[in-house]
């Protein structure tokens, strides 16, 4: 480093004498690394903007190696604050490994920085991302699904942009798309189309199933989707309700079987 | 390739891009996909492995950080659940000892983790750079990437409805 140019020389009269006389990597180079030290000492975004109003002041990359060299030189690279222009040069496949190590939270920030940015994280989000409905109802009538968004919101995506809405049986490709954290299910009228639910596969936390129909032959489809639950592997806590129109209406033993800590069936 | 106890401390020879050879046993190595596919298809030679890619500095301090790795499991191939492939962003002391380097030199890691195929080493790269990113606002990545806002009002707004229910529920989780 040329020793003429001491960093605690004033610096732009120093950088125009040096436009001058040629050294103008050498007086930067100790501008940024005197910039560097009072960083340490302020906050770092000041330091940041300081850089920035450099670049746009000088409009050229000469300097840019420099200050990387010493920015990272002088600060630990687990710094939050590091310049990062660096990892701009990452190919998409590998910004995208960085993006799934990030929590689903930050998508919406990460989306919001650049069209790069966005197609990268939006890779992920397809792969990764389900979305989040607090609350959920299905109303279950045989043929007829209806899923209401408790929160009565209509940007809820999947559901082609109403809250409420009467489904047919394909729910799949809807349900496998989002995660529930308490999900309510009335059944009116048990019959094998429950499957269809697919109860199994749904990342829910709690599910409250609500059963109205006790009928002799509904019993056997209850215990399908009790069984399609219990092998859940996102589901912490079920409660089931049985609804039984006559006193004298008994539910079979082996829908007991079902019963654990996390496995709440009652008769009402 | 199935190898057992005893062919584990065979030597492999690879030849980094500027010419060193390193002398490499199978034990070590293992974890680079590419180079077991590589010796695979070399039989019994015993030629050094060229790897036009990776730099001879680089490539030391990879062989470093598989011999410290070299005991650990591989992890399995596929996740099953996907929200599980991400469950920190933690790192080993060891490693963030390893990672604590300049950024160019943290890239070029990156870089030949992807080259070489050792997912594990990508993955702690990776992790590393999102710790980075981890927790800062938009306006703060494109100060820190020294990236342009290039969208247009209506691509922003439209994102931006996209996610205002995702940001309700936050708000509703904070509260």
């Amino acid at each position: 480093m040329n020793s003429s140019s001491s960093t605690s020389q004033p610096f732009w009269p120093s950088l125009c004498a040096s436009l001058v006389l040629g050294n103008t990597k050498e007086v930067l180079s100790d501008a940024v690394s005197s910039l560097i030290t009072q960083a340490h000492q302020t906050a770092l975004s000041t330091c940041m903007h300081s850089f920035r109003l450099l670049d746009s002041v000088l409009n050229t990359q000469l300097h840019a190696p420099a200050i990387v060299y010493f920015h990272a030189k002088g600060t630990p690279v687990c710094q939050p604050d590091a310049f990062l222009e660096q990892f701009n040069e990452l190919p998409t496949e590998l910004m995208d490994i960085v993006f799934q190590q990030l929590p689903s939270q930050q998508n919406a920030q990460l989306q919001l920085v650049c069209r790069r940015w966005k197609d990268i994280a939006r890779l992920r989000r397809r792969r990764v991302e389900k979305r989040l409905v607090p609350f959920l109802t299905i109303r279950f009538d045989e043929k007829i699904v209806e899923i209401i968004n408790d929160c009565g919101r209509d940007s809820l995506g999947i559901f082609s942009g109403s809250g409420s809405h009467k489904f047919p049986l394909e729910l799949s490709s809807g349900l496998d798309r989002i995660r529930v954290r308490s999900l309510d299910v009335h059944l009116r009228r048990l019959s094998e189309a429950v499957s269809s639910l697919c109860l199994d596969q749904l990342q829910v936390d709690t599910v409250n199933l609500f059963v109205y129909d006790t009928t002799a032959e509904s019993w056997q489809f209850l215990e399908q989707l009790l069984g399609d639950l219990k092998i859940n592997p996102s589901l912490k806590q079920c409660n089931a309700k049985l609804f039984m129109h006559e006193k004298e209406d008994k539910a079979p033993e082996r829908l007991f079987d079902f019963s654990s800590e996390s496995f709440n069936i009652q008769i009402c | 390739m199935a190898a057992d106890g005893d062919s584990m401390d065979r030597i492999v020879k690879i030849k980094s891009k500027d010419g060193q050879i390193f002398d490499v046993t199978l034990g070590t190595i293992k974890k680079s996909k590419l180079i077991m596919t590589m010796l695979e298809q070399l039989g019994d030679s015993t030629d050094a492995i060229p790897l036009p890619n990776v730099d001879g500095s680089t490539l030391k301090k990879v062989i470093e950080w598989l011999e410290h790795h070299k005991e650990e499991p591989e992890p399995a191939e596929e996740e099953s659940d996907p929200l599980r492939m991400r469950i920190s962003t933690d790192i080993s002391e060891w490693d963030k000892t390893f990672f604590d380097v300049e950024q160019s030199v943290l890239q070029a890691y990156i870089l030949a983790a992807n080259y070489l195929s050792i997912k594990p080493l990508l993955d702690i790269g990776c992790k590393t750079v999102a710790n980075m990113i981890k927790g800062k606002t938009t306006e703060q990545l494109r100060d820190l990437f020294g990236l342009e806002d290039d969208f247009t009002d209506e691509e922003r707004a439209a994102i931006k409805r996209e996610y205002a229910w995702a940001d309700d529920e936050e708000n509703q989780a904070a509260a």
